[in-house]
């Protein structure tokens, strides 16, 4: 059993609390670290998931053996984070990131999501030309 | 028959994968630029002549000019902007008084 997701890093601290759990905010040009407690025993593998909250979809399944994991928002809109341990074919329940009685905030059980924006271009740059 | 000089906006594009264009806005200072003031929609370019902008400003001044990004659900980005940029549209008189004199 997964006891706890601890809150992303790459991201700015909280900033937005909605619902009763935390809203990171980031862009979708960033890379994001999502950690959780190790099992024990530990298992063959995690599997890990961003649920698009807007969209009702899961993305690409991402495995690893050890947390933590690095991601990108791969659009804009609000993620849930889902991970799972494996052990060949047997999985566990998903732990979401969005359960207070598993997720982490600041060291306190708090759910979170996050929310990935539109990265802004470059500042433009003003030239003439006759 | 005057020239008027062009002016182009360039940019870094962003980052996010899902980007399909690109707005402008622009302001005159010492107002700031932001989502409020006029804007002109470039589609996905990352370099734009101002004069080929419909009812682009043509009064000299200095202006604040700000670009965002838009992606496929039409989401924008924060402003990128660049500040207190001199711009000069309006060409000068010609010459007038313009005499030959037999040496």
């Amino acid at each position: 059993m997964i006891t706890a997701i601890l809150a992303v890093s790459g991201v700015p601290a909280a900033a937005f609390e909605a619902k009763d759990f935390v809203t990171y905010f980031g862009t979708t040009d960033e890379s994001i670290t999502v950690s959780w407690d190790e099992n024990s025993p530990a298992p063959e593998r995690y599997e890990v998931v961003l649920y698009h909250v807007e969209r009702r979809t899961d993305g690409p399944s991402v495995s690893v053996v050890l947390p933590p994991i690095v991601l990108r928002l791969p659009r804009t809109g609000h993620y849930i984070a889902k991970i799972r341990a494996c052990d060949g074919e047997d999985y566990s329940e998903w732990a979401e990131s969005i359960d207070p009685a598993i997720a982490v905030v600041d060291g306190q059980p708090r759910g979170w999501w996050i929310y990935g924006h539109v990265a802004p271009p470059g500042t433009p740059i003003i030239g003439g030309k006759k | 028959m005057s020239t008027i000089k062009n002016v182009t906006v360039r940019f870094q594009p962003s980052n996010s994968p899902d980007v399909v264009g690109y707005r402008l806005y622009m302001e005159e200072a010492p107002v700031a630029v932001s989502k409020v003031s006029q804007a002109w929609d470039l589609g996905d370019v990352t370099s734009i002549e101002l004069s080929t902008l419909k009812d682009m400003i043509t009064k000299d001044g200095v202006y604040n000019i700000g670009i965002t990004a838009i992606d496929d659900d039409g989401n924008e980005s924060s402003i990128s902007v660049a500040g207190d940029v001199p711009l000069d549209f309006i060409p000068p008189d010609p010459p007038s008084g313009i005499v030959i004199e037999r040496s």
